[in-house]
């Protein structure tokens, strides 16, 4: 394992109530700097692995870190390095778009921003101004993920989460969210996305992870993939194959 | 962590259309309520004023009791807007039954209540007190309060947006139930001390006593808890569901059960497990053996005058012999009456607390001076005053049977009639009947906020 990777799962198991193995000995690392991006169908296990590093659910066996914090053990502690965009961002309908902010610049430890502060990062995510102190409720889903990701932003943590986030956005949208993220990149933080955009994650991924039936069936770095179709990649894992005949299978 | 959720809960709660429901429903309808039973109990006040007034003009002197017999006048209760309770059907008036002056065994009190609403059909809907807007819209505005906190948040989405900052999650239950629990009860609060200002100023709600604030705050107290234990148990079944609809229809099967079934319920079961005869058949029992001694009385004073060794020293042996008979028997009829009724009561009381609605109501109507104390009250007070008539009059005027007729003695006693007062309920017995059911109010609230509490610690965020 690489000591320098902020966000880590080591052996990582979910096994739910009803016996179904969602997660399978997951093995991986995300490094600051670094956009990992997870493929894989609906029930693959991405959003299980994002439910475990957010400890919403705990796990049947293995362990994950967040800046070396286990998240299990510590889940508090560890939750302060974490942002998080949901595929959907729900916020709070009746609140403007600063009000959400607020409440969410106060939950993630920010308790000294002003109003400018606010405005200036719904800016960079592309806000219109006048949609600043507009109800959240008459905002399109593009805009609301632009207000999740401004959630991150102000947070200021040095890994971030994201479920989907492009998912529902039109092309335009979906370009700005992701110029949003390479920023983010740039800036030193460490995302961690689940997509089903193959093409997305080709543009954005340092790392291509591709899971099928809770296992992470297959890793490429952006060098590999620029050799490869990952488009014909994804297709033939997703095929039939049994998963014991695997030998991609990328050990930690 | 608290104060930022806190103040949230509250942005939300004040900026969305259910506050502004709830407050206008409580500014117009407490105030309306405060008004129609105030107005009511003004009209029972004068029409006990006007009675008090006008047996004190006619029974001046003793023998106005014995030809017109001795009533005793309950005042009506300035609290009853509170709770009209048991108002409507406890006796307001209790008069002499039977010929007076015979003697004391046969004076007897009965109990009537004179009182009807001004409108009749109010009875096919009870009364707009107090106690029906706490029990049934407060009641419902807390379950609308609460059952989307935790589901409605998980299934809005944001519940997940929140735990995935380090925030403990107790701060955010503490936090909601407190903000949301405040934003609930201040419309109420405004709306009562609205009411109480405004008509106090106009000066119709009538404290008659110096308790009177003491009696409202502990009814305010009252409301407040039920309020709450409707409010927890909101919370909890919210943590308990992943919908905000399934938590909905779930309370409102609760609410229906606790307010309408288990009290009426209770009832019920104890009628069944614990039958008690009617008024009617006890005073059928008691009217056969007052009608038997005196059938028997009768025949011997008759076998006396008969045998001519009457004298009306013998006549007043054999009515005291029987009387003191009569007396006892009745008593022990009335004892065993009132034992059972007693323990039927008491097993219905109990039974029903199992509902918090029960623990409100009861205690609303003894706060208000309307309930089962002060009918208790009222029943002593007279038995007592009966005494004093039988002691200062009825035993001072005795009345002979010859073979000529009745001929009266003229007794010792000559004031005025003896007036009855009632003597207010010991602040004492008001807090032993009522500190029960306050206890189970507050018992109730810690129980489902704790199961609220210990559920939300372990929910499923996802």
């Amino acid at each position: 394992m690489d000591p320098k990777a902020i966000l880590k799962a080591i052996d990582l198991s979910k096994r739910y109530e009803d016996e179904v193995l969602a997660l399978d000995h997951l093995n991986l690392e995300v490094q600051s700097s670094e956009v990992y991006c997870l493929l894989g169908a609906n029930g693959a296990g991405k959003t299980t692995t994002i439910n475990l590093f957010l400890n919403f659910i705990p796990p049947t066996t293995g362990t994950c870190y967040i800046n070396g914090i286990d998240v299990t053990k510590d889940p508090l502690e560890a939750k302060k390095y974490v942002s998080f965009v949901s595929e959907n961002v729900m916020l709070y309908g009746n609140f403007t778009a600063r009000q959400n902010l607020d409440f969410f610049a106060k939950l993630g430890g920010k308790l000294n921003l002003t109003k400018e502060d606010y405005y200036r990062v719904m800016r960079r995510v592309s806000l219109q101004d006048k949609a600043f102190e507009q109800r959240v409720k008459t905002f399109s889903k593009g805009m609301r993920q632009k207000l999740g990701i401004s959630i991150a932003i102000i947070k200021d943590a040095p890994v971030i989460l994201l479920d989907e986030p492009t998912s529902g956005l039109d092309p335009k949208a979906a370009e700005e969210f992701l110029e949003i993220l390479a920023e983010l990149k740039s800036e030193g933080k460490a995302i961690f996305m689940s997509t089903h955009d193959i093409f997305r994650a080709k543009e954005i991924g340092d790392r291509v992870g591709i899971m099928k039936e809770g296992r992470l069936v297959m890793e490429r770095t952006r060098e590999e993939l620029l050799d490869e179709d990952l488009v014909k990649v994804y297709i033939n894992y997703m095929r039939s194959v049994p998963l014991t005949a695997q030998k991609e299978l990328v050990e930690p | 962590m608290f104060r930022t959720i806190f103040n949230k809960e509250i942005l939300e709660n004040i900026t969305s259309s259910r506050f502004l429901t709830v407050l206008i429903l409580c500014l117009i309808i407490i105030p309306l309520g405060v008004y129609v039973s105030t107005r009511d109990f003004q009209t029972r006040q004068q029409s006990y004023q006007e009675s008090v007034n006008l047996y004190e003009e006619s029974h001046k002197l003793p023998t106005d009791l014995l030809y017109r017999g001795a009533k005793a006048y309950r005042p009506p209760s300035p609290l009853s807007f509170l709770s009209l309770g048991l108002e409507i059907v406890m006796p307001n008036v209790a008069e002499t039954q039977g010929r007076p002056g015979e003697s004391q065994s046969v004076v007897e009190l009965k109990f009537n209540n004179s009182q009807s609403p001004d409108n009749i059909y109010e009875f096919f809907h009870g009364p707009l007190d107090l106690v029906f807007i706490v029990a049934v819209m407060m009641t419902f505005f807390a379950i609308a309060f609460s059952y989307g906190s935790i589901s409605g948040e998980k299934e809005q989405g944001t519940l997940k947006q929140i735990l995935c900052n380090a925030v403990p999650r107790n701060q955010i239950i503490l936090a909601k139930m407190a903000a949301n629990y405040v934003t609930l009860v201040t419309p109420f609060l405004i709306a009562v001390l609205l009411s109480l200002v405004i008509f106090q100023g106009k000066g119709l709600v009538l404290f008659g006593s110096d308790r009177a604030w003491l009696l409202m705050t502990l009814s305010i107290i009252f409301s407040l808890l039920l309020i709450g234990a409707f409010f927890n148990l909101g919370l909890l079944v919210s943590t308990l569901t992943r919908q905000a609809v399934s938590t909905i229809v779930i309370l409102l099967l609760a609410w229906v059960l606790l307010y309408g079934i288990l009290p009426r319920l209770s009832s019920v079961f104890a009628q069944l497990v614990y039958p008690v005869k009617s008024q009617q058949v006890l005073v059928s029992e008691k009217n056969q053996i007052r009608m038997e001694n005196e059938k028997e009385c009768e025949a011997r004073i008759d076998k006396l005058v008969d045998t001519g060794q009457s004298s009306l020293d013998k006549q007043k042996s054999i009515r005291a012999e029987f009387a003191e008979k009569i007396t006892g028997s009745l008593q022990k009829l009335d004892q065993e009456w009132e034992k059972r009724r007693e323990i039927q009561r008491s097993m219905a009381m109990n039974l029903a607390r199992l509902s918090p609605v029960s623990c409100f109501i009861r205690p609303m109507a003894e706060i208000s001076k309307t309930g089962w104390l002060e009918w208790q009250a009222f029943t002593k007070d007279v038995t007592r005053f009966q005494q004093v008539l039988n002691d200062k009059v009825f035993n001072q005027n005795v009345f002979e049977v010859t073979k000529g007729g009745i001929q009266s003695h003229e007794g010792k006693y000559s004031g005025p009639a003896p007036i009855f007062h009632l003597q207010p309920i010991p602040s004492e017995s008001l807090v032993k009947n009522i500190l029960p059911d306050f206890i189970l109010l507050v018992i109730y609230n810690l129980l489902f906020f704790s199961g609220a509490y210990v559920k939300f610690l372990r929910y499923d965020a996802r």
